[in-house]
């Protein structure tokens, strides 16, 4: 900071030495000498008004701001960094962070016995079971906007279409597996349809799709003692996801609840969480969380379902 | 000189250098929030120093995972901002230099801003183009010092070059975009130098 200063020469002062009189940052006997000679140079003069000038431009295309980067791409930009090889992250096992996820995750296993414990005791109240069983994984959406689809999800309107299903589902719901044979056939009509309709036990609730297709691939492993079925609808109300919906088991409850806690806070961008999609996304199992921005956009964070990791992160209008 | 606090810290941090503390410590919320946090400011500094939109989101990429990987690198010496220009800076002059020396239209940079320039240095500037006449290293220094208002002694550190360096630069920088404009306003047919 305290480099000998410059002396201007006899017959004219440098760039630097004039540029840094321009940002007002020569020591005071250095610009009282500067000045002098400015008072008595025109060509010193005419140059620093030429740095003045660039100065000035320069500030004042400050105004005009860099055009920012959409929600999108700054999510995954974010999301790729934090992924990244030797990006800080706690230590497995031990630390503050470790020991917090641990309970954690004791606290949901508790919550899972409660929640099966509660269907138990209420028996063929599907309804009431479903909703309390997903308050009892801390979601803040009731049962009908959590979608299992068995499904891909690559396509950016399938997902779209599937937060969409998911956020518009609640009249959709029909509870029991009994009861939901019918309300299938309610929707579908004489429409032809395979059923391999399961024997819902437990939880066994049903979320109906209002699309147009619904398709069924094998259950997932954790879906045993779920109802899925494959029927065609009637012409679609809005654009579907390409799968069955059917009830989440608490083995998906659980993840769905585990991923939301892993971002929400900053990372959804101050939205709150309007429904939860499961599916695949590039062959891989996923958990989508769909986010309501203040600025009603829909964020679709597309999370492995197992690391509950960023995998990527789409807006919607 | 320990800068980690060894109490356990019951509230979330918040202000940059508790986050970034807690980031170095493993917590991904931490570092998440700091990344949401400076991420247009590391955008619009690489998007200043390169020149290029496309390249000023490799160079943003970039600098996102060197915070990420080199949190614990801040010694709270500087101030936090400073090093994170420092992170974005060098993000930005490595992608310049990756890049080495993309063709540069010289027809864009003369055609669409004859208008703009009649008047000479003081109409309005077409930043990217009278930086991108710059070296990398020139264009950082006046990116930083006028496009950033960052102070002298800021800059050396940014940049880790002596003080005297960043004048000579800011100044070389200047004059070199003083006389571009001086030439283009004078003859908008006259080749640009992509030197300076």
């Amino acid at each position: 900071m305290n480099r000998p200063p410059h002396r201007p020469s006899s017959d004219h002062v440098t760039d630097e030495i004039l540029s840094a009189f321009a940002d007002g940052v020569l020591a005071a006997d250095d610009a009282a000498l500067v000045e002098n000679h400015l008072g008595e140079c025109p060509d010193c003069s005419a140059r620093l008004a030429a740095f003045d000038a660039v100065r000035a431009a320069l500030r004042r295309s400050t105004v005009e701001p860099v055009a920012p980067v959409d929600e999108v791409t700054r999510r995954r930009m974010i999301s790729a960094a934090l992924n990244a090889p030797g990006a800080a992250r706690a230590a497995r096992g031990s630390g503050p962070t470790a020991r917090y996820r641990a309970l954690a995750v004791a606290a949901v296993a508790v919550l899972a016995v409660a929640a099966v414990a509660t269907l138990r005791v209420t028996g063929d109240n599907e309804s009431q079971l479903a909703s309390g069983k997903a308050e009892a994984f801390g979601l803040p959406i009731g049962p009908e906007r959590v979608r299992i689809t068995d499904g891909a999800l690559d396509d950016p309107d399938a997902l779209a279409a599937a937060l969409a299903a998911a956020e518009a589902s609640t009249s959709a719901y029909v509870s029991g597996d009994e009861q939901s044979d019918e309300a299938y056939e309610s929707v579908a009509g004489d429409a032809a349809g395979e059923r391999r309709a399961g024997g819902s036990t437990g939880g066994g609730a049903a979320i109906i799709s209002d699309g147009a297709v619904a398709q069924t691939d094998e259950v997932d492993a954790t879906g045993s003692g779920t109802a899925t079925s494959s029927i065609e609808a009637p012409a679609p109300l809005r654009p579907a996801p390409q799968t069955v919906i059917r009830s989440a088991t608490p083995d998906e409850l659980r993840a769905i609840a585990r991923c939301y806690r892993t971002v929400k806070g900053s990372a959804t961008g101050g939205g709150t969480l309007t429904s939860a999609v499961t599916g695949t996304y590039q062959n891989a199992p996923v958990i989508v969380l769909g986010f309501r921005s203040p600025d009603k956009r829909t964020l679709a964070m597309i999370l492995a379902r197992d690391s509950c990791t960023i995998v990527s992160a789409q807006s919607f209008r | 000189m320990s800068r980690r606090d060894p109490a356990p810290r019951r509230a979330e941090p918040t202000d940059d250098a508790a986050l970034a503390r807690a980031a170095a410590g493993g917590n991904q919320r931490a570092l998440e929030t700091l990344l949401e946090r400076h991420f247009d400011l590391i955008h619009a500094v690489c998007r200043r120093v390169t020149g290029h939109p496309d390249d000023a989101l490799d160079a943003t990429q970039e600098a996102l995972i060197s915070m990420s990987r080199h949190i614990g690198r801040w010694d709270e010496r500087a101030r936090f901002t400073t090093w994170l220009y420092r992170v974005a800076t060098n993000a930005a002059l490595d992608e310049l230099r990756r890049r080495k020396r993309r063709p540069v239209p010289s027809d864009s940079l003369a055609e669409p801003t004859g208008a703009a320039f009649e008047s000479g240095v003081d109409a309005r500037l077409d930043v990217d183009a009278a930086l991108t006449t710059l070296s990398p290293e020139f264009r950082a220094a006046v990116v930083l010092r006028d496009l950033c208002d960052l102070e002298y002694d800021d800059i050396a550190e940014v940049l880790d070059v002596p003080i005297g360096t960043v004048r000579s630069r800011i100044a070389r920088g200047r004059a070199a975009i003083a006389e571009e404009l001086g030439n283009r306003s004078g003859d908008s047919d006259r080749p640009m130098s992509r030197e300076s």
